[in-house]
């Protein structure tokens, strides 16, 4: 699949559970290629929209077209998209191995292959000694682990993680993380998180969404409409600013929201009297944009 | 379909687990294959213990098709396959129903060549042949009556609950039927309905019970395709599958 096409796209999309509606007229395009992100607040409609993605859930409004064709219509094949919903999926009495080949089986792969394949992805991962393990022996992590084997086991345009590390530890979070990082490297995956420093690790684009609507997407480092920030620093903590003394912060740093070139900045700063010892442009991080987007009371 | 029915295999053996398996071949092996018949006495009734037994065994395990998914939170996973509605629902529900047949005709089988050393009454093929179809109307009724429930329930549990009150109600309602209803019917009805059976499987009533046979498992069957079908849509109202 090319990286320039969008693989889906949601065009005012609605859904709604009974007097709930969990999909506001959501407008969406997730690209061909790369690590998407789709973050949110519990029940901002993260799962609903992955939902609808596969054809579980029909949308009261809008268009939806996932590799160009509707996932509501009778003949979609889910064969193009795997996913792992924030329950796990494995049967909990199959060993890891059979829970594989049995996912194989369904998507119509032979066991033969399907058994090269499930000792692949499970090397890949390095879970192989856990094979033989029956799911409900394994520990969380290995279980979530196991859960990505099955998940990245056959070949897929479009990979879908609902909340992979929720209910980890931060070493095995860790761990899935960087699976997750090696086996995204050549193809589509849609990451629905609400942990933001991961979404800012794997994801190469990103989308907020808040009460079933996008409020802002593109790169984690390059959202629109967030203009960057100055950090100042001086030698005595405070600045003179434009007629004001601003305090800094317990940092003791002091960010200017100013829309000034840089440059002329820093000369006015210096014209003031203020013995500037760091200055640079600084970048909100995505936490801060998500708090800003996202924490209004509900 | 074959897919879902080795899914469907392996999660019943490993499920099971010796301690079930011991347990399910005590019962249906040794209590239904052979206390039970041989302590009837009579060749017709032994023989008519192993056309029910398809239903105890593949009702309970239809039960576990959907309800069982939900309890272990594999359904969604296995709806996002690209399995389609109409093989899920095949493999779900072929499974009960081979299996159910595969252990009725094994008991029946044992049984037959434990009254051949035991010098009992031999079953003729006029026993032997009802006997078999009666198994494979009780294991497609087990079946697709267990996966409606299995549809309904929450969880196995009470899937299993509703079930056992549909087969207590099926095998009560026969003998009940006959002890309190038939003895009240004018016998100028009792004769006509004797009249119809006879001429023995060619007969207008045989045929009328295949019928009605196999149009209750037609509209069973129809439903349940839209009922599973609708797996694909979660409840609007609930949010639940």
């Amino acid at each position: 699949m090319s990286s320039d096409r969008a693989a889906a796209a949601f065009c005012g999309i609605t859904v709604s559970y009974g007097g709930v509606t969990a999909l506001n007229g959501m407008d969406l395009e997730i690209p061909g290629l790369g690590v998407f992100g789709l973050l949110g607040r519990n029940g901002a409609g993260k799962t609903t929209a992955i939902r609808a993605l596969v054809g579980l859930v029909k949308p009261s409004a809008g268009s939806l077209e996932v590799f160009g064709r509707d996932p509501g219509d009778a003949g979609w094949s889910r064969d193009r998209i795997s996913v792992l919903f924030a329950e796990d999926g494995l049967v909990p009495s199959l060993t890891v191995e059979e829970n594989l080949s049995v996912w194989a089986g369904l998507c119509g792969t032979g066991r033969r292959e399907a058994s090269i394949l499930a000792g692949a992805v499970l090397a890949d991962i390095g879970i192989s000694q856990y094979a033989a393990v029956r799911v409900k022996e394994l520990s969380t992590g290995n279980r979530r682990l196991a859960a990505l084997a099955r998940t990245f086991m056959l070949p897929a345009d479009m990979v879908i993680l609902d909340e992979p590390t929720s209910s980890l530890d931060p070493v095995r979070a860790d761990e899935v993380r960087r699976a997750i990082g090696r086996l995204a490297e050549s193809r589509l995956v849609l990451l629905s998180t609400h942990n933001l420093p991961e979404a800012e690790e794997l994801c190469d684009t990103v989308a907020i969404i808040d009460r079933g609507r996008v409020v802002i997407s593109g790169p984690p480092g390059e959202l629109e409409g967030m203009p960057d920030r100055l950090l100042v620093r001086t030698e005595s903590g405070s600045i003179v600013f434009r007629g004001e003394t601003l305090e800094p912060s317990e940092d003791g740093c002091v960010i200017l929201d100013c829309a000034d070139a840089p440059a002329d900045v820093l000369a006015e700063l210096v014209a003031l009297g203020n013995r500037v010892t760091e200055f640079r442009t600084y970048r909100k991080s995505l936490s801060g944009i998500f708090l800003e987007l996202t924490g209004g009371d509900r | 379909m074959g897919a879902v029915l080795r899914r469907e295999w392996l999660c019943f053996l490993s499920g099971m687990g010796r301690p079930g398996l011991i347990r399910f071949v005590a019962i249906y092996f040794v209590v239904f294959g052979f206390v039970l018949p041989g302590s009837l006495g009579d060749v017709t009734a032994a023989y008519v213990v192993f056309a029910f037994v398809p239903l105890y065994v593949a009702g309970p395990l239809a039960v576990d098709a959907f309800a069982g998914e939900r309890e272990r939170e594999t359904l969604e996973t296995l709806l996002s396959s690209p399995v389609t509605p109409r093989k899920l629902l095949g493999g779900k529900a072929l499974f009960p129903l081979l299996f159910g047949l595969f252990t009725s005709w094994s008991v029946m089988g044992l049984f037959t060549v434990w009254s051949a050393i035991k010098g009992w009454e031999m079953p003729g093929i006029g026993l032997l042949i009802p006997v078999m179809a009666g198994g494979l109307f009780t294991a497609v009724l087990g079946s697709l009556t267990g996966l409606h429930v299995s549809l309904r329930a929450k969880s196995v549990r009470s899937g299993q609950q509703w079930f056992s009150i549909a087969l207590l109600a099926m095998v009560l309602g026969i003998p009940m039927f006959a002890r309190f209803i038939l003895p009240r019917l004018p016998s100028g009805v009792l004769v006509s309905v004797g009249d119809l059976f006879r001429g023995g499987w060619g007969s207008a009533g045989v045929l009328f019970l295949e019928a009605g046979a196999l149009l209750s498992c037609t509209v069973l069957w129809l439903t349940l395709r839209g009922r599973v079908g609708g797996l694909w849509r979660l409840n609007a109202a609930k949010g639940e599958r």
